[in-house]
């Protein structure tokens, strides 16, 4: 607990290179074991499938078709419930109507979700887009107005003594100051998301990242499966690095948001 | 959490009472004057209450629970020694560091293709999936627990005389248990959400499960009512595992409720 400091960094990265050798080494038993590259392929195979795609750009398209139903999905999700969040936040009288259904639909897992969806919009690219909508739009709107709330009023009035209207205290008080709430929300939302658009691919669509692993499957292209893995993986620390560095840019005046 | 606070902070129980009743009111006339694919209130409930009695919703009910139960056992079997121990040797967790930054962003769906190729459309596909999910809440946050006990907690341990067991029994146990139960609890509710995902995905045969019974109502037999009545039983479900998790935390470790109020 307290020793840890005695270490220098690069004897960490020397353990971290080990372990991931290690990794390996168990992966190739394993496969070799196994001996069926069909259900466990050794690592070199995956590697080499991996090379021989990286120069078929083809192979991205997928990936492609995911990120685009992800970003209109992501923005309508996002934009709605940050404008529905100011609003509930700003304006007595519509608080209620926009907090009731919002608190209708918010125990709802996000994943149950999936099938009323598929019931309702059937299988097509309306779907991953509206379930990824859907699942944005819960944590953004929370973290919003706890954003809002917590606004100090001393800003607030300020704002209004020096004759600001409420979308100007909106756009310049109220948004800088709940900001790091509001991207604390989109990157939970953004994790979300791009979780559902898989399970959503896989189940209603004949395009997309989810869909091609799935599909991989059925054809036991056990090497092309990882690599889709590995792609979302990727794909996945990039969007949320993506928003740290968005986050970095808006908000210079803060210190570096923790990673 | 968050999200009960700011419900509160904004809206009184009467009115939201009021706003519920009038959306069923709403519902209830559009249901019967237009034709909607959802069945008026008074005959959903009634639906409801029909399909909650068959043996086949119970019988998915358990098989859900089941397969989420014994892939949460088998993660954190796992999980809470080896986040222990690399809280307490840093060289394990420095072993592990890349490893597990490379599986970590892959979310667990992805692994369903993997799960199926490995284990076929079993029993097993599914509880392999709930492990994945569960395992990385519980290890992250028992590292946590573990480093985040204060030095001054084993310093001041030592310095009364305390030898090794007491350190653990005495000290540090009940300064980890609370964070342990709390990575219980996330991996848990989100188990319950991946589960009925990877049953709704791997549903080609023949199963129980609540999964099965929303892809069978959706794509087979087309009832909204039953995949409505299934996804309240899933929020159910989850908001009743973190209840039930919120009081054994409190029943187990009375004395994170003490500091807990200190703080306020």
């Amino acid at each position: 607990m307290v020793r840890a400091t005695a270490f220098l960094p690069s004897q960490r990265t020397l353990f971290a290179a080990f372990g991931m050798l290690l990794f390996l080494t168990v992966w190739l038993i394993a496969a070799q074991q196994v001996g069926k590259p069909q259900i466990v392929p050794p690592p070199a195979q995956v590697l080499n499938e991996g090379l021989r795609l990286s120069s078929d750009p083809a192979a991205l398209g997928h990936l492609a078709t995911s990120l685009k139903r992800l970003a209109i999905g992501f923005v309508l999700g996002a934009s709605l419930a940050l404008v529905l969040a100011l609003l509930a936040a700003g304006l007595r009288p519509v608080r209620a109507f926009i907090n009731v259904p919002v608190g209708l639909i918010q125990p709802i897992p996000p994943l149950a979700v999936l099938p009323i969806f598929l019931f309702l919009l059937g299988i097509g690219e309306e779907l991953p887009i509206s379930v990824v909508a859907f699942v944005a739009f819960k944590p953004v709107y929370i973290a919003t107005l706890a954003g809002a709330a917590g606004v100090e009023r001393a800003h607030l009035e300020a704002a209004k003594v020096f004759g600001a209207r409420a979308p100007m205290v909106a756009r310049e008080v109220v948004l800088p100051a709940a900001a790091p709430q509001i991207f604390a929300g989109l990157r939970i939302a953004m994790a979300l998301s791009w979780m559902s658009i898989i399970a959503a691919e896989m189940i209603g669509t004949s395009a997309g990242i989810g869909f091609s692993i799935m599909y991989d499957r059925q054809f036991l292209l056990v090497n092309k499966v990882i690599l889709g893995m590995v792609l979302i993986g990727i794909t996945g620390a990039l969007l949320d690095w993506l928003l740290l560095t968005i986050e970095k840019r808006l908000t210079p005046w803060r210190p570096k948001p923790q990673g | 959490m968050m999200s009960v606070t700011v419900g509160r902070a904004l809206l009184s129980r009467a009115r939201l009472l009021l706003m519920v009743v009038a959306v069923l009111a709403a519902w209830e006339v559009a249901g019967r004057l237009l034709a909607l694919p959802i069945p008026p209130p008074s005959r959903f409930v009634g639906g409801a209450l029909d399909f909650v009695q068959t043996s086949l919703y119970q019988e998915s009910l358990l098989a859900t629970v089941r397969r989420s139960l014994v892939g949460f056992a088998v993660a954190c079997t796992l999980a809470v020694p080896l986040g222990l121990l690399s809280g307490v040797v840093p060289q394990v967790e420095w072993l592990l560091s890349w490893v597990l930054g490379l599986f970590r962003p892959i979310s667990p769906l992805a692994w369903i293709p993997m799960a199926i190729i490995w284990f076929g459309f079993t029993e097993t596909a599914g509880i392999f999936i709930v492990a994945l999910t569960v395992f990385f809440p519980v290890a992250l946050n028992s590292i946590a627990a573990i480093r985040t006990v204060p030095p001054v907690y084993v310093e001041g341990a030592r310095l009364l005389g305390a030898n090794r067991m007491m350190l653990v029994g005495e000290v540090l146990w009940p300064a980890i248990l609370p964070d342990i139960i709390t990575g219980m609890r996330i991996g848990l509710v989100v188990a319950f959400s991946v589960i009925v995902a990877a049953e709704l995905i791997i549903s080609a045969s023949v199963q129980l499960g609540l999964g099965y019974l929303l892809y069978y109502n959706t794509l087979l037999f087309f009832r909204l009512d039953n995949i409505i009545t299934l996804a309240v039983t899933l929020g159910i479900l989850g908001s009743l595992i973190n209840e039930v998790f919120v009081r054994l935390q409190q029943w187990i470790t009375p004395w994170t409720r003490h500091v807990r109020e200190a703080a306020w």
